[in-house]
């Protein structure tokens, strides 16, 4: 194995380490920030969605349809090249990506996400019995009130499993985030395995990486209650 | 409750698009003056011209030509790792000011951008394995042996059109890919810029180059070049009279380590 440049039990720490921790931090940054947003955007589309709002429902489940169809790579890059001309500030070193590349990383990753979490919401939702808010109603509860107090607590249990794998895949749907700069630990270990001429050796690495971060998650999810154990 | 979230998501969508033009100040690079802010993308796989640093800087024999030239003509030049594959999208959407990295000035792709004059001669390789039967570049010799390129290259079409119905190409997103697949021996050779190849060779010697050649001025163009949008012609003509000044001093070859390649693309840019 080692014409690849592998060597299996010589894993040590050499100059790349820094490089690659510096990618994992930005990984865990933007799926962080996506999967929030997305989180909080799946919440709105699911009441707009629910709510049955003339034109606003019909508007966001087409737009949302249009998201799910198009592949990831090509709804980053169109995102990028739509909202990157509008954010023009630089809050940080541009060799990390530029800020409008962030934004547009996060806005496309989340909105991915939401579409998808807004598809479970619906399902779950459908689950709950159309008698328990039709006694809500009854019992003069605003809309809003059994949405709040009714629907969502019990959708947003039904939805755990469904969501914690959607952040699994959201979290390696991170790797595209390189298409618009963004030094992240998928182009590092590309620039690593090129650079030094040990092409297997760092996506490896990365690959180690990429499963270590899952399994700190799912731990993480299992601990707390939100993926059954 | 509904017509109200309905109101207070159009407010924020008016307010967003009638503010968004303040942010929006990407001037075009028009009239660089000095310490204009310039930035380069390439993508940082492609050793020995474009490299990454494992401080997360670029590196590479194409890099520090520019890196030289930029200091000589007073520009703070950034320099961006970017995916091949939107480099140019990127360059016409002014992402970036300009884009480098083992780049061929050739016709087709004279229609989209503008060329800098050639940074460096290209030279092509083909790279097979010592033991390999295959001592030249013809046709009785290539007769169904697989050829790997890189993915959006010069080779492809150049093969397409001079060894169609004789070699068989596959192709790989990067260089990297290709040599993978030539050492678990899934193909025959490697259509390649020739330094590309002898940067890996000097690690793994038991391959040899049977092929030079950069003849074929209808595929591959003059050589290696740096890529404007068509409206930079005044930053394209800084970068080219830095190259000449370069050339001149010597500091060229000192970094190469090869005689400049005076195969200008526009002869109008250059200066005396």
């Amino acid at each position: 194995m080692n014409t690849i440049g592998v060597s299996w039990f010589a894993l040590q720490w050499d100059p790349w380490w820094p490089a690659l921790l510096h990618g994992v931090w930005h990984t865990l940054v933007i799926a962080a920030c996506a999967g929030v947003l997305g989180t909080v955007l799946a919440r709105v589309w699911a009441f707009v969605l629910y709510a049955r709002i003339p034109w606003l429902s019909g508007g966001v489940s087409a737009i949302l349809a249009v998201v799910r169809s198009l592949p990831e790579m090509l709804l980053l890059l169109s995102l990028g090249f739509w909202i990157g001309p509008w954010v023009r500030w630089d809050l940080w070193p541009v060799e990390w990506g530029s800020f409008d590349a962030w934004v547009s990383a996060i806005v496309g990753l989340g909105l991915l996400f939401s579409s998808y979490a807004a598809q479970l919401a619906m399902s779950a939702l459908a689950q709950i019995p159309s008698g328990q808010s039709e006694a809500a109603r009854l019992l003069g509860l605003p809309f809003s009130a059994i949405w709040s107090r009714i629907l969502w607590p019990q959708a947003s249990t039904w939805m755990r499993p469904g969501l914690a794998n959607l952040w699994l895949i959201l979290l390696k749907d991170t790797a595209l985030v390189s298409l618009l700069g963004i030094t992240d630990l998928m182009q590092v270990a590309k620039g690593a395995a090129a650079s030094s001429g040990r092409p297997f050796y760092y996506l490896l690495l990365a690959a180690g990486c990429y499963w270590l971060i899952t399994q700190i998650g799912e731990t993480v999810l299992k601990r707390y209650g939100i993926l059954p154990a | 409750m509904c017509t109200i979230l309905g109101r207070m998501l159009s407010l924020v969508c008016a307010l967003f698009l009638a503010v968004a033009p303040v942010f929006a100040q990407n001037k075009p690079l028009s009239r660089p003056q000095a310490r204009t802010t310039v930035r380069l993308a390439s993508e940082a796989t492609y050793p020995p011209f474009v490299t990454l640093e494992p401080d997360g800087t670029m590196g590479g024999i194409e890099t520090r030509l520019l890196q030289v030239i930029c200091e000589r003509q007073q520009l703070h030049c950034i320099f961006l790792n970017q995916p091949f594959d939107s480099l140019i999208p990127g360059l016409k959407m002014g992402r970036f000011d300009a884009v480098f990295g083992g780049i061929d000035a050739t016709l087709i792709r004279a229609k989209q951008v503008d060329f800098s004059a050639t940074l460096y001669p290209s030279k092509i390789g083909f790279l097979v394995p010592e033991d390999s039967t295959i001592d030249a570049f013809e046709a009785e010799e290539l007769r169904n042996r697989i050829v790997a390129v890189q993915q959006g290259t010069t080779f492809i079409p150049f093969l397409r059109a001079r060894y169609r119905d004789i070699v068989r190409i596959r192709t790989y997103p990067s260089a990297q890919e290709a040599f993978i697949e030539l050492q678990a021996g899934r193909v025959h050779g490697i259509l390649a810029d020739l330094p590309v190849l002898t940067h890996w060779q000097k690690r793994y010697p038991h391959y040899r180059v049977v092929y030079l050649g950069s003849e074929d001025r209808d595929f591959f163009g003059a050589g290696y070049a740096m890529a404007f949008r068509k409206d930079a012609v005044a930053l394209r003509q800084l970068f080219n009279q830095g190259l000449y000044a370069i050339q001149r001093d010597g500091t060229y070859e000192q970094i190469t380590g090869s005689t400049p390649a005076i195969l200008p693309v526009d002869r109008q840019d250059r200066q005396p």
